[in-house]
């Protein structure tokens, strides 16, 4: 398949990504998260809404989500990532294991979109066509 | 490099009340309201050395997030 430069450098995180980003800076330790983000000084990155979304439960207050997240990218769902969590979930079910839903409305984001999903979760490698990003 | 920009009367007057010395500019005051795009990771990178204080995060909350996930993982 080919993948053009702007495509490979152009990513989506994963929730998982930023739980364990924020525990190395408070830990004050360079781990996997952060070694990531130096390595990749120059890619481009999106969180979906639903990133979004899991991220807050660990917020009492609006404004420290902000503070973590303001100025990023967020990817909303629309009908098109609709169809394409459903054909993620097609395909799965026909193949051994359907993903949680978040996690195919968050595969599906980066599928759709042609980007690659920066995680460690090993659900992920299922899904048919979607490059990922380990770290 | 600079750009023109044309604003109402209520909004320059809201941006001007804003300013913090006389010196500042109108810019400025845009950019301390408005947060600077962060589109690449260099750019996170510098969005998190420059956070004014720490980020107040329930921590046992986000575990349960990535325990939840891993869990469907598990089941899956």
């Amino acid at each position: 398949m080919f993948v053009s430069e702007s495509e490979r450098k152009n990513v989506l995180t994963d929730t998982t990504f930023w739980i364990d980003l924020l525990e190395e800076r408070r830990e004050n330790r360079r781990g996997g998260a952060s070694a990531f983000i130096a390595r990749h000084r120059t890619h481009e990155l999106y969180v979906s809404v639903i990133t979004w979304g899991e991220l807050a439960e660990g917020f009492e207050d609006y404004r420290g989500l902000e503070m973590l997240l303001r100025g990023i990218r967020v990817l909303m769902l629309p009908q098109q990532i609709a169809w394409e969590a459903s054909r993620i979930q097609r395909e799965l079910t026909e193949g051994g294991g359907r993903l949680g839903e978040n996690d195919s409305w968050i595969a599906a984001t980066a599928r759709a979109w042609g980007q690659r999903l920066v995680t460690r979760d090993k659900a992920f490698e299922r899904v048919p066509r979607l490059r990922l990003a380990r770290y | 490099m600079s750009k023109p920009a044309s604003l109402s009367d209520e909004a320059y007057q809201a941006l001007v009340a804003q300013k913090q010395r006389n010196k500042e500019s109108l810019s400025d005051v845009i950019l301390r309201f408005v947060p600077r795009p962060i589109r690449t990771f260099g750019d996170l990178e510098k969005h998190l050395e420059n956070l004014g204080g720490p980020i107040i995060v329930d921590y046992k909350a986000l575990d349960r997030v990535r325990e939840r996930k891993r869990k469907k993982e598990r089941a899956d």
